[in-house]
């Protein structure tokens, strides 16, 4: 989900549900590779960073 | 300096007078103001960012699917107009969007432990190229899918 301002009025727009086969075929492609941002976890590790609940 | 993140899954309508002053048009304020109704009807999850008990910064998340496949969404980011450009010494010389950013993925990563979630989406707003590259300088090896003439950032957890 996201927000998308069209003529002026907010619209709640979700992922396509359907996507086509070229892009679900580079998306599984994209899934079965490692990604990783260790330096920026590590960042988050340092800055001991609590969660709280505000409800 | 000490930073925490408050989970709100209900807000009261006079949350977003905490960043008064602080939005950069009204089409921040309107944004904001649909979250906290769409908070409030349990649609989304926000996490407001404070430092040294100012509330600087927030995320909206929710969850989609793409192709049967779970994902996290960051429905809304928001820095506070006087934070957004700044970058800090005590935060490793990055910016609140940064740290909004990686605290996501962090938070999809502690979900995934428990419940199968594969991406975190992200939908430059107003589809603007400079945010969109923004957002891949900060999240390299993400997947731009392009799809109905709309294009989202996926990004592996």
């Amino acid at each position: 989900m996201a927000y998308k301002w069209e003529n002026g009025k907010i619209k709640r727009i979700s992922l396509p549900k359907k996507i086509s086969k070229k892009n679900q075929e580079l998306l599984e492609k994209y899934w079965e590779k490692s990604v990783s941002l260790d330096k920026e976890f590590e960042i988050l590790k340092k800055l001991n960073i609590k969660t709280l609940n505000g409800n | 300096m000490e930073i925490k993140f408050i989970k709100y899954q209900k807000l009261s309508k006079s949350f977003i007078k905490f960043f008064e002053d602080e939005f950069l048009n009204n089409r921040e304020y309107e944004l904001l103001k649909k979250l906290i109704t769409d908070t409030n009807k349990y649609k989304s999850t926000v996490y407001v960012l404070e430092i040294d008990k100012k509330k600087v910064g927030l995320i909206g998340l929710t969850f989609d699917r793409i192709s049967d496949s779970p994902v996290l969404s960051l429905d809304y980011i928001f820095v506070v107009k006087s934070y957004r450009s700044k970058k800090f010494k005590e935060l490793f010389n990055k910016k609140l969007l940064e740290i909004l950013i990686y605290y996501a993925i962090d938070l999809g990563k502690k979900i995934k432990e428990q419940i199968a979630i594969r991406y975190l989406a992200l939908y430059p707003d107003m589809q603007d190229k400079n945010l969109m590259n923004y957002y891949l300088s900060l999240l390299p090896n993400s997947f731009i899918l392009k799809e109905n003439k709309e294009i989202w950032i996926l990004f592996k957890i």
